[in-house]
């Protein structure tokens, strides 16, 4: 149904439809494979560490992140907006890609959405957490209460951003799974026993009744409209947590979009690290083909050229600007005691991704891998410099002080990292990591007959 | 109760097939009841005439809805409620700051209200039971059926113009089916 001379097929070996529904429902229908087993218990022990950390800071309070100086939430902050930016491809691929028809987003997209509800779960956890009595955590909701007449503030961006990720997450939520219902219902077809019970009810009963497809493609269409702006909103509020503050290095109108292509970039460098490992160890390579790799090494590195334009105006703005406080902020940057931190953003977000403008990069997958790598990396650096080096000199220099992360901090970040894989891992092996309907109806299939009937109607 | 109903329903394996066999079925007086298909097939629904979706009106609604409430949520409370003093200066109505939140909201309930209408509207709820003609309807098989109750349905006509087009099974059934 998508076929076209000058383009390369979307699904390549010669699949049939009963081949892909094959392909995609084994690892769910088998038992797990060693590899799997492996690496689920390798991110469980670390999710382990997580909640153990998370309970640790819980009940010692947020001391334990050596929080008492100005520079103390740093690395807290840094994770939540890394994690943040991860959770961007997902809802990029699946809507914007979806009002560009840009069709290879079917063989990546299911993934790309997992991967993003994961990631703003280990996001979310950052703030929570970091409110120190975790129980108040529901103070930010605009409740009525018993202090007096006391809401909360609608002129903060913090506030915004409670609005803002659990819209984003909701409605991610809602996409991935009206996306799932009709793969359910394949998996629930094929399924007997207690596995068809439960596939039953996660299906809701779908049947691919031509009303319900009809209904269905409309929803998914508005869901993309109203996911676009959104998703480009998520991290514009982010961005302005720092930007309406007075912080040398923060007080830039050129957060917004900067922060919006930085999240892009760095969710492809994550959905890339994860498709080309699942792509391998699954057997997938004849829908996520080295057409898909391509097309996104392309997305990274125009963002990642849109990121590096960002980090030289700044630069120059700065210096432009005349204001002292500005210039010193960023030469202290590139010069000052965190300059490897910066130099190692530059590298790995600027530099890195140029790469790709060779043909032999973009369709090598370890090379891929590599970078991608090398992506996330870089992303994480940019957080940790905008946060540090712009808290540890502030106005006041009696407050200048020096950062490290405790070990308590450490053990977070790696459980958050155990997190999202123990998620990752479930998701793959209960749920379809490939949108089967949507693979189906963009695959190459002969033409049986010319529609010419169909076309008198019209 | 629901009762036992019977169906007539033609089993296709290409896309193609059964749309044309739908386009062909327009020109005679039999109804499709429903087709079902393992994707979405476009052109189908035009073939069937099916209505196009008002999804689209609620989901505009819904968003309204969800705009309207955080006007009033921000306004009741940081204008009306409890006028916030910032520095002495007027920042009660600061509507350039009201807008992340109204945009949100918007959003939020333009995406749920539209989801639960549509699980409502296509019978798609928790604990519902699937009407499966055949197990592979959701795989490669494409399926178009007649309410066999029908009066107009001429069950000859119907079978001779499937299988011409490409059906290569024609079946009757008689099962429990919602709808």
């Amino acid at each position: 149904m998508y076929e076209s001379p000058i383009r390369e097929p979307l699904v390549t070996g010669g699949r049939t439809y009963h081949n892909i529904t094959d392909d995609i429902c084994r690892p769910i229908e088998n038992k797990p494979t060693r590899a799997w087993m492996i690496g689920f218990t390798i991110s469980a022990i670390m999710a382990a560490v997580g909640v153990y950390s998370i309970a640790y800071t819980s009940f010692k309070g947020i001391g334990v992140w050596g929080i008492n100086k100005t520079v103390g939430w740093a690395w807290d902050i840094t994770n939540f907006v890394w994690w943040i930016g991860i959770g961007h491809a997902g809802t990029l691929i699946s809507a914007i890609l979806l009002l560009f028809r840009q069709k290879w987003r079917t063989g990546v997209n299911r993934s790309a959405e997992a991967m993003t509800i994961f990631a703003v779960i280990c996001a979310g956890l950052f703030p929570i957490f970091h409110m120190g009595r975790v129980w108040l955590a529901y103070f930010v909701l605009p409740l009525p209460n018993a202090f007096g007449s006391l809401w909360v503030n609608f002129n903060s961006p913090l506030l915004w951003d409670v609005f803002a990720i659990s819209t984003y997450f909701s409605v991610s939520l809602l996409f991935w799974y009206i996306g799932l219902i009709p793969d359910i219902a394949t998996v629930r077809d094929r399924a007997k026993g207690r596995a068809r019970k439960v596939y039953g009810f996660l299906a809701v009963g779908w049947n691919g009744s031509t009303r319900n497809w009809a209904r269905y493609e409309l929803v998914c269409l508005i869901l993309a409209g109203i996911s676009t702006p959104l998703v480009l909103s998520v991290h514009t509020i982010v961005s302005m947590d720092f930007a309406t503050s007075v912080v040398p290095g923060w007080h830039t109108t050129i957060f917004p979009p900067y922060f919006v292509a930085g999240a892009i970039f760095s969710g492809f460098g994550m959905v890339l690290t994860l498709l080309l490992v699942a792509r391998k160890v699954m057997n997938y390579q004849n829908y996520i083909t080295i057409g898909h790799i391509e097309a996104m090494c392309k997305v990274i590195m125009l963002t990642g050229s849109l990121v590096g334009l960002a980090y030289i105006t700044e630069f120059f703005v700065a210096w432009y600007s005349g204001v002292q406080y500005e210039q010193y902020a960023f030469i202290n940057r590139a010069t000052g005691p965190y300059w490897w931190a910066y130099w190692s953003m530059m590298t790995c977000n600027v530099l890195a991704p140029q790469i790709f403008w060779s043909k032999w990069a973009r369709t090598t997958p370890w090379f891929v891998f590599l970078i991608a790598a090398v992506v996330n990396v870089g992303m994480w650096f940019e957080r940790f410099v905008i946060i540090v080096t712009s808290l540890h000199r502030d106005y006041l220099p009696s407050s200048w002080i020096d950062y490290s992360p405790t070990i308590t901090e450490i053990g977070i970040f790696a459980g958050t990292l155990g997190i999202f894989f123990t998620c990752y891992f479930l998701f793959s092996k209960f749920l379809p990591v490939i949108a089967i309907s949507e693979v189906k109806s963009v695959m190459p299939v002969p033409e049986k007959h010319d529609l010419k009937e169909a076309v008198n109607v019209h | 109760m629901r009762k036992n109903r019977k169906f007539l329903y033609g089993v296709f394996n290409h896309p193609d097939d059964i749309l044309n066999a739908a386009y062909a079925l327009r020109s005679t007086s039999n109804q499709i009841l429903d087709c079902f298909t393992p994707f979405a097939v476009h052109g189908l629904d035009r073939a069937m005439n099916v209505k196009r979706s008002r999804l689209g009106i609620v989901a505009f609604l819904m968003g309204l809805t969800g705009f309207l409430l955080a006007v009033s949520l921000q306004f009741y409370t940081n204008v009306f409620d409890w006028p916030m003093n910032i520095g002495g200066k007027p920042a009660q109505l600061a509507v350039p700051t009201f807008v992340p939140v109204c945009f949100e909201l918007t959003v939020l309930c333009t995406a749920y209200g539209m989801g639960i209408t549509f699980f409502l509207r296509a019978r798609t709820i928790f604990g519902v039971r699937e009407t499966v003609f055949e197990a592979r309807q959701s795989d490669d098989h494409f399926i178009m059926c007649f309410d066999m109750e029908s009066k107009s349905l001429n069950i000859d006509e119907v079978t001779g113009l499937m299988k011409q087009h490409g059906a290569f099974d024609v079946k009757q059934v008689e099962m429990l089916a919602g709808k």
